[in-house]
């Protein structure tokens, strides 16, 4: 008999099993039922069953920002089964852990499925059901009674993050109320920073974000053309893991390089050609470092920064605005129309400063130098590249290396790959994450990151970032700023890229058709907490959330007494959560909806709405490359609702006891107030003629697709339009300004929001990217030595899919990645509890070692625990204190100067052996009383 | 015929969509699954580390281990396709052929008192698109499903087309698993006797 | 509790059974020996309970005639020998009870049965591809000499008068020598294989000592029924504590 000669059987350490003690399992066995399939024969005696279904519907997902296209099986109109649809496009039939669990929570007991009022104290979680009538009256008689004794400015709202369904439904309802204090704990410190930039420098909203913008031009799926991604503080792997996740595997298989930039060893990180682990808050030096590298080895597109760009414009010393070409040279008359001002360079043709009017490249009359120093008038002036230039000059690759905690040729070898130095490559583009917008650099990281793909020229060409598209994108007319805001169609904001003339005219029409509502508008601008001195947050029309929180707490400048909050679980999301919970006594009232409890709701909340989970909302404009697609009511239970509806009912309801006006803005609100409103606006949206009939012939209306070669357009800047010259870019000197001189104006004045009426001035924002060493760091910080960053992990998306008990039973717990050297020090081993502590406060978190963090660095996904109120628990809690990192952030100053972002990554903390938590569960069979069991509840019609 | 997965370690981001997906097909409870996904490495000192994930169900060996330590005969092989199944009806829970399996790939689902493995959604195979959901549902395209004798299934392709970078799992025992991984140098180095790290206690 | 603590239970008392009744065919032409079915009669009910165990194993044992199909797999042929000794032991007991003296031919029977249920036993787990330290030569002796060890101790608690006699008494030093050298030999393997060893150093010593009292009372220097029950005792203990232990690293 030969000896079986295993070696260590450590391969099979992972094998999980519940051991002799049966487990009673409530599995969705409930909607399987037990006859066979009527189809051929399964196999000898193989008992397996097919999922038995009666009907598909054709949906999204909304698990997160992916949206990726679903079909969903029913059976007896419950929902037993999801498959991602193969026509998807980018996700090409892939789903994720975030998807699939929708079928836990769509019938998890969590879930709320009528109107409840608090029937205990704040923090017992005690509720009783009301009826919708009731629920109504009761929200709009609390907000008509604060309004009329403290004013509009006593209402505010907030939202949840990319994802949330709501962010334009709490936005107007306050603008319809008078209040311009809404926030989300993203915004800020979530894509706001990117976009803001990104409109400043571009003229438009398309970032180089994937995960918000789908980057419908990397992942083009015939002819694609990228070459090489630069992956930013960014996990498309996981945060969209079956959208541009998808994509990003499908590129890698065909050749597409990656360079990572990640102070963690990512999913993307570990396919990448470079990886880049970057020490967390040190982004902009290492961008500084790669202009300075392109720069110095000439590896920029010349001609495209020449004559696409400001960087050649010279910039006056004391305004540090670009010189006009009239400031300098009285005598000049523009050939161009007044919204294309001319500027000065100096021509290397004649080596003399001369103005540089804008045109066509092949059409200029200069060569422009775009690195200049020189004296006029006693004065140094420098164009923008030299400031850049100058600003860039001490990050060189051994400098960078040491600040950042990286190696230098490993820093070059990025660079080269970028600029494709070694081979002959001519597109690339960054794909920038959340990361830097969530801590204190995050305008000069956005800044930054743009203007190195402006420099590339990887603007509007195939395989880049930054990209316009569809047949709407062909311009007729010189390119305005792009960036729809709510508000200006009040008659408020400039839109740069119209002349002053034409900028002035609206403002007068506005002010004769509409004159109370521009005051209101412009003074809500204003007024908005914190925006005085963070103007970059009227991107959003959002306000600064500390600034909030001071005027909650302290009553200056006056007081937020009502909390509307219509998405997640604030006290897991927001920084430097204990401050928010200190705060909570002081609320008046607090209504919220949501398709479940959270702690928030626990702790804050006087009134709940039932919102619908995605498998029971009509939702469109999910867009996927070329193509629309719905979001499906595939099912309903409970009187749940579409997202709009509670908000609007309210402001009705609000209406009529304020006797028929609101005492904001008019006709303010965006959305619908009814179901078959919700649904007639779907059904519109792809062109059918009713609901029904969109229902009956889905398959000839969803997707809604726009033919390929009318989709993916390119080079709009360079096409003529009506003045004879090419469209350029939407901002003041219709060109990419990498020198974004808008955020000076903005500092200044507020413009372009604050717009006729000024804001008082704040200090400048800087123009280009700057480095400062974060506020609390591990360079000196004795007390706290490592510096924590956070990521995604790909069973959650922010505060959703906790109480999905499949989800749990993978990834159970808080975790905190450690390397094995620093947990050697403190006795600590993979999977002990270990007690995190920063400044704020402290939680647990068990460790998971790994040489995918340096030694220095430490990383914590979010986490809240919705089992500490479960119902066995002897002494609950709300289940937010024990492994949230929003315990440990940091939401004092400094803020970032544009848009007052806090510090949610990139701060110290310090770690030592810890205990769980007494409420936490972590094995699989705890997680047993978040199974579904709802599958049995009635299908429901429409509430509302 | 040899019905087998294929899994290209060079796409697999650990997302754990396969585990996920099979547990809702197969109505699975709490603490059961049929596969399991850990992750081997980081190998190496940072930042010089690299690492792979590697997803592992039932490997349909051809030689299986578990067929002949089953004393009922609930473990067999059907005869058409070569797909190793588990016939519940006459399973006992006496757990043999879990010791007759070196991967670790069988678990018991205390509900039922059966074992439960990975049996390639046979309950589709009589469908003319017969392709397990972990396929279908894959995050990033990793994982290649088919006849490995017919050279124009997705799996003979997907091994054809890796050439030196087709990996097994250790067979010291001669069981000859069909399931082949790939993996290419530039993702990390193959590991004959890996360490999977998990975060089960 | 270990996982697989019915199998414990099952290998050890049916273990146990086996090694007497191989005990009883070698030295037991006990002719007109009072009460000649009470030997079987206890190895029966051993192995009984030994049995139930099985059944404590099985999640479904309302099925376990199932376990009888497939020839090739261990539990079968476990079940196989098991129930050959029973009706070997049960023919036993009943010859034995009406004609007062047991036959020759069902106590060679029953002998056999045993040393094929001492095998399958031990080879169940050579067998295993989840456990290294199992698949090992030195789990054989662990079981038959383990089962031979205190199978011989017991057969002589009711036969102590054998423990003066060359044949059995010689038998049994040896036997319980060679436990300890077993036990030392599953200990360096589990050892090397990186689990802890210290139970099976434990059970080597007990049975060394056991082999002690084996020669003491052969030579006469320790009254025979005493040292049968302390012989009994160490072995059983010296062997269930190393079976506990090659239990308790089970993957399942």
């Amino acid at each position: 008999m030969t000896r079986a000669n295993l070696s260590r059987r450590t391969f099979v350490q992972g094998a999980l099993l519940a051991g002799a003690a049966a487990a009673v399992g409530a599995s969705m066995s409930g909607c399987m039922t037990e006859s066979s399939s009527s189809s051929a024969t399964i196999g000898a005696g193989d008992q397996r069953k097919k999922v038995e279904y009666d009907e598909i519907k054709k949906t999204c997902c909304h698990g997160c920002l992916g949206h990726c296209p679903v079909l969903a099986y029913l059976k007896d109109g419950v929902v037993v089964k999801l498959m991602g649809d193969p026509n998807g496009g980018e996700s090409r039939g892939s789903i994720c852990p975030k998807c699939l669990n929708q079928l836990q929570t769509m019938y998890s007991p969590r879930r709320i499925l009528h109107p409840l009022r608090r029937a205990g104290e704040r923090g017992e979680n005690k509720w009783e059901i009301i009826s919708w009538d009731e629920a109504i009256e009761e929200a709009a008689t609390h907000i008509v009674d604060t309004i009329d004794k403290y004013g509009p400015y006593a209402f505010f709202g907030s939202t949840g993050g990319g994802g949330s369904y709501s962010s334009n439904q709490i936005k107007t309802t306050c603008v319809s109320l008078g209040s311009p204090n809404i926030f989300e704990p993203g915004a800020a410190q979530c894509l706001m920073p990117r976009v803001c930039a990104t409109v400043f420098m571009v003229g438009d909203n398309q970032t180089q974000s994937v995960a918000d913008s789908m980057s419908t031009e990397f992942f083009k799926v015939n002819d694609n053309a990228s070459e090489v991604i630069v992956i930013w503080g960014a996990q498309p792997s996981v945060s969209q893991t079956a959208q541009s996740g998808r994509g990003m595997a499908e590129l890698r298989a065909n050749g597409v390089k990656t360079v990572v930039i990640d102070p963690n060893f990512s999913p993307d990180a570990t396919k990448a050609d470079v990886w880049l682990p970057i020490r967390p808050g040190t982004d902009t030096a290492l961008m500084l470092c790669w202009f300075r590298y392109i720069f110095e080895n000439k590896l920029y597109n010349k001609e495209f920064t020449k004559y696409w760009t400001n960087l050649p414009f010279l910039i006056d010393p004391d305004t540090k605005l670009p010189v006009l070409a009239s400031e300098l040279f009285p005598d000049f008359a523009q050939s161009t129309p007044d919204d294309t001002p001319a500027y000065v360079c100096f021509d290397l043709k004649t080596n003399a400063l001369t103005p540089f009017e804008f045109s066509a490249p092949k059409d200029a009359l200069v060569d422009p130098e775009v690195f200049w120093e020189g004296e006029v008038n006693g004065k140094t002036y420098r164009t923008a590249g030299k400031i850049y230039a100058d600003e860039a000059d001490p990050w060189t690759l051994e400098h960078t290396a040491d600040i950042c905690w990286l190696e230098a040729d490993k820093i070059e070898a990025a660079i080269r790959l970028y600029t494709h130095a070694d081979d002959d490559g001519t597109t690339g583009g960054i794909c920038h994450g959340v990361a830097t917008d969530q801590h204190p650099q995050s305008s000069e990281a956005s800044i930054g990151a743009i203007g190195l793909d402006i420099i590339m020229g990887y603007i509007n060409k195939p395989g880049a970032s930054i990209t316009k598209k569809g047949p709407a994108s062909i311009p007729m007319k010189r390119t305005t700023q792009n960036a729809p805001q709510t508000m200006t169609k009040y008659g408020c904001c400039a839109i740069p890229g119209l002349s002053d003339a034409a900028n002035q005219a609206r403002m007068e029409k506005a002010a004769q058709e509409m004159p109370e509502i521009q005051k209101m508008v412009n003074q809500m601008y204003k007024d908005g907490l914190g925006t005085t001195a963070h103007k970059g947050l009227h991107t959003w029309f959002m306000v600064h959330i500390p600034s909030v929180l001071q005027a909650i707490t302290t009553g200056e400048p006056y007081k937020p007494r009502l909390w509307f909050d219509v998405s997640g679980n604030k006290l897991a999301m927001l920084a430097n959560a204990s401050s928010w919970y200190d705060a909570i006594s002081e609320i008046d009232y607090c209504i919220c909806q949501y398709p479940m409890l959270t702690s928030f709701h626990v702790e804050a909340a006087d009134l709940v709405f039932p919102t619908r989970e995605w498998l029971e909302e009509p939702l469109t404009d999910h867009k996927h490359l070329n193509m629309v697609f719905l979001q499906n009511e595939c099912t309903h239970i409970g009187e749940t609702v579409s997202h709009s509806i509670p908000t609007a009912q309210i402001l009705e309801r609000c209406k009529e006891k304020w006797g028929g006006t609101l005492p904001g803005v008019p006709n303010a609100y965006v959305g619908e107030a009814t179901e078959e409103a919700v649904k007639a606006s779907c059904a519109k949206t792809f062109g059918a003629e009713s609901w029904d009939d969109l229902q009956a012939n889905i398959d000839t209306y969803v997707p809604k697709v726009t033919p390929e070669d009318k989709y993916y357009v390119y080079n709009q800047h360079e096409m003529i339009v009506d003045d004879g010259l090419p469209a350029g870019f939407g901002t003041e000197s219709r060109k990419l300004e990498p020198y974004a001189s808008l955020y000076l104006k903005l500092a200044r004045t507020g413009y372009p929001y604050t717009y006729p009426e000024p804001q008082d001035p704040c200090d400048d924002y800087s123009p280009i990217c700057t480095y400062v060493e974060p506020a609390e760091s591990p360079l000196t910080d004795e007390e706290f030595p490592l510096v924590l960053t956070s990521g995604r992990v790909p069973y959650f998306h922010h505060g959703t899919m906790r109480h999905s008990a499949f989800a749990r039973e993978l990834f159970p717990t808080a975790e905190i990645r450690i390397n094995p050297a620093t947990a050697a020090e403190h006795g600590i081993a993979h999977m002990d509890w270990v007690k995190v502590s920063s400044r704020r406060g402290s939680i647990s978190a068990r460790a998971y070692l790994t040489e995918g963090v340096n030694p220095r660095c430490v990383w914590m996904e979010r986490f809240w625990n919705p089992e500490c109120f479960d119902e066995s628990q002897p002494n609950k809690t709300a289940g937010w204190r024990e492994c949230n990192v929003n315990v440990l952030t940091k939401s004092d100053a400094p803020f970032n100067p544009a848009i007052g972002t806090y510090t949610n990554r990139g701060f110290t903390v310090k770690i030592e052996k810890g205990e769980k938590p007494a409420n936490i569960w972590t094995e699989a069979r705890e997680f047993q009383p978040f199974m579904p069991t709802l599958q049995s509840e009635p299908v429901t019609k429409d509430v509302i | 015929m040899r019905y087998a997965i294929v899994v290209d370690l060079d796409r697999c981001t650990g997302c754990d969509t396969c585990i996920t997906a099979c547990k809702y097909e197969n109505s699975l409870p709490l603490g059961v699954r049929n596969t399991r996904v850990n992750v081997v490495g980081p190998t190496g000192t940072f930042p010089d580390i690299e690492q792979y994930w590697l997803p592992i169900a039932c490997q349909q060996c051809e030689n299986p281990g578990c067929i002949e330590a089953c004393p009922t005969g609930a473990s067999y092989r059907d005869e058409e396709t070569g797909v190793v199944l588990i016939n519940e009806e006459a399973c006992i829970g006496c757990r043999a052929c879990m010791q007759g399996c070196p991967y670790g790939v069988r678990t018991l689902n205390p509900d039922s008192g059966t074992v439960t493995k990975c049996s390639l959604c046979f309950q589709y195979h009589d469908e003319p698109n017969w392709k397990p959901v972990c396929v279908a549902d894959c995050c990033t395209g990793a994982r290649f499903f088919g006849d490995l004798d017919d050279p124009e299934s997705d799996a003979a392709k997907a091994i054809a087309a890796a050439g030196d970078n087709v990996h097994y799992l250790p067979d010291p025992s001669n069981l000859k698993p069909s399931t082949a991984y790939i993996l290419s140098p530039k993702i990390a180095a193959w590991q004959n006797d890996p360490v999977e790290v998990a975060r089960d206690l | 509790m270990i996982t697989e603590f019915p199998l414990f239970m099952f290998t050890t008392l049916g273990g146990l059974a086996a090694g007497a009744s191989v005990a009883a065919a070698a030295f037991g032409r006990n002719g007109h020996a009072k009460r000649a079915w009470l030997l079987p009669l206890v190895c029966l009910a051993l192995l009984g309970i030994g049995l139930l165990g099985v059944l404590g194993h099985l999640q479904r044992p309302e099925l376990f005639w199932l376990a009888l199909s497939n020839p090739s797999a261990m539990i079968a042929q476990e079940a196989y020998w098991s129930i050959a000794l029973c009706v070997f032991l049960a023919a036993d007991i009943v010859i034995a009870f009406v004609r007062k003296t047991s036959l020759l031919v069902l106590r060679v029977g029953a002998a056999l049965a045993s040393v094929g249920l001492m095998f399958v036993m031990a080879n169940a787990y050579f067998t295993s591809k989840t456990n290294a330290a199992w698949a090992d030569f030195s789990t054989f002796p662990l079981f038959i000499v383990g089962d031979l060890a205190m199978g011989f101790a017991l057969y002589a608690t009711f036969h102590a008068d054998k423990r003066t006699e060359a044949a059995y008494a010689g038998a049994s030093t040896a036997i319980d020598a060679l436990l300890a050298v077993s036990l030392v030999a599953v200990g360096v393997n589990f050892g090397t294989a990186g689990h802890d060893a210290l139970a099976f150093y434990a059970g080597a010593v007990l049975a060394a000592a056991a082999a002690a009292v084996d020669f003491l009372a052969w030579k006469g220097k320790l009254a025979p029924a005493t040292a049968s029950w302390v012989v009994l005792v160490l072995s059983v203990v010296a062997v269930a504590v190393a079976r506990y232990a090659f239990y308790a690293i089970s993957m399942l």
